[in-house]
């Protein structure tokens, strides 16, 4: 019996295989490009009780897939804008207080989503008083939206003396602070169409499924009954609700409690609240190719009379007004 | 009642019934068809339970059996069916009516099956891509 035997060879791909590979290639670039450029927002958080404010009011999240990783999962959510069109939100997550950490983690998001064009910071803040002048007092609650931004503990020393160096710092993102401008002229109105601000809703809902979300009473305000202003008398503001606020905002890695050097920052700077991660974003954000919005709930005056009573809820404001941003470009 | 019967067996009920049964039980998906070495078919008959645990417990479930799936699939080396995972989920999310994630599963799904020469399957994926 003859000894036979079978040599199987990979046989070269035929001209009709090559051009379905061509075809599933180009089509697979295409159709990339067309789904994530839909992902132009994402939000950033530092802290946990940040990034329960954010997941509770920016709603139904889900996970963008990766076919060969399942350690780098990124969620996303899914808002409409006024007409019904949907925004796509990434959410990065907690980043870890810090402005290295906000650093690393706004670059490692851009890096996953190719097509990103706004990132933005959700968190809390000190705020700037101001016991004198009502219109320029930021009080416990208010959000802060920052349009510009400087890192307070990027200095020069020499001989005793102090020079700020980051004071250079790309700007909050045009479009998102004309916005900004838009929702805050809802302030300036009055009558029943306006009673109901875009972010109270949102507030409402954070507030209902957030622990420790309430807003704290006021007494629990220490500068509650320290207020006696000479300036700005006729600024019509509310005492039960948050008020927007745009201005500088200064960022250091610097837990600050310090009420004297606060002030100081605040006659050199003009800055009206004080955080930790800004600097991070706002720098890994323009070497990227991003730009970015800061925005910030008041939960302290960064003083010695700091305490953790109006965290969450400055958190759910902040969440809340990033919302309606995000939602009425 | 799943409806592939046809295909898989009078008895596919009673047999995903049991399974599910044990999925239930444990939460782990190597409880239920095995996962060492799976062939196509086998594959294939994961792919049927997951639809139809959606039947039974609705797409969030199912789409929550594939994540397990998934993640066991990579841990042990047979990432060539990840394709077939994504784009269950695909399918499942397009039965909830979320688009974006359609077509963001459809396409990494897409993505896996070409990176193991499967064009046919990867035209198939993309074809469910409506961006």
């Amino acid at each position: 019996m003859a000894y036979h035997t079978e040599v199987k060879v990979d046989a070269a791909p035929t001209q009709d295989e090559q051009s379905q590979a061509k075809k599933v290639f180009d089509d697979l670039v295409a159709k990339r490009k067309a789904v994530y450029m839909r992902l132009q927002y994402a939000v950033i958080n530092a802290i946990p009780h940040e990034y329960a404010s954010t997941s509770v009011v920016f709603g139904e999240e889900e996970v963008m897939p990766t076919p060969f990783r399942f350690d780098l999962k990124i969620r996303y959510v899914t808002l409409k804008d006024k007409v019904g069109n949907e925004i796509y939100v990434a959410l990065a997550g907690t980043t870890g207080q810090g402005i290295a950490q906000a650093a690393a983690a706004t670059a490692h998001l851009a890096a996953k989503c190719h097509n990103l064009k706004k990132v933005v910071l959700i968190g809390i803040a000190a705020g700037q008083p101001n016991l004198s002048d009502k219109e320029k007092d930021v009080r416990l609650g208010d959000v802060v939206i920052g349009d510009k931004l400087i890192q307070y503990d990027h200095v020069k020393r020499s001989d005793g003396k102090m020079e700020l160096r980051g004071d250079n710092i790309a700007p909050g993102d045009r479009e998102l602070l004309g916005v900004v401008d838009r929702l805050r002229s809802l302030q300036e109105r009055k009558g029943p169409k306006v009673t109901q601000k875009p972010w109270d809703r949102y507030i409402e809902l954070g507030c209902g499924e957030v622990r420790s979300a309430m807003r704290p009473d006021r007494s629990r305000d220490p500068h509650s009954n320290a207020r006696k202003y000479t300036k700005g008398l006729t600024y019509e503001r509310p005492d039960d609700r948050p008020f927007l606020h745009v201005g500088t905002v200064g960022s250091a890695n610097t837990l600050l409690k310090d009420a004297t050097f606060r002030d100081d920052l605040n006659a050199r700077y003009g800055t009206m609240a004080y955080e930790m991660e800004g600097a991070g974003v706002a720098i890994a954000a323009a070497t990227t190719g991003l730009s970015y919005l800061n925005v910030r709930g008041v939960c302290d005056y960064g003083d010695n009379n700091k305490n953790d009573d109006w965290q969450t809820y400055a958190s759910v404001c902040a969440a809340a007004v990033a919302r309606a941003i995000i939602e009425e470009t | 009642m799943y409806e592939n019967q046809q295909q898989l067996g009078l008895n596919i009920n009673a047999f995903f019934s049991s399974l599910y049964t044990r999925y239930k039980g444990t939460g782990k998906v190597s409880d239920t068809i095995g996962l060492s070495s799976l062939t196509p078919d086998e594959m294939n008959l994961h792919v049927d339970f997951c639809f139809y645990i959606a039947r039974l417990e609705g797409e969030r479930c199912a789409i929550d059996y594939c994540d397990r799936l998934h993640e066991l699939l990579l841990e042990t080396d047979q990432e060539k069916y990840v394709g077939n995972v994504l784009i269950a989920q695909a399918k499942l999310f397009d039965q909830l009516g979320k688009a974006m994630s359609r077509d963001m599963y459809a396409l990494e799904a897409a993505e896996a099956f070409v990176h193991f020469g499967e064009f046919r399957a990867a035209e198939q994926a993309l074809a469910m891509v409506q961006a």
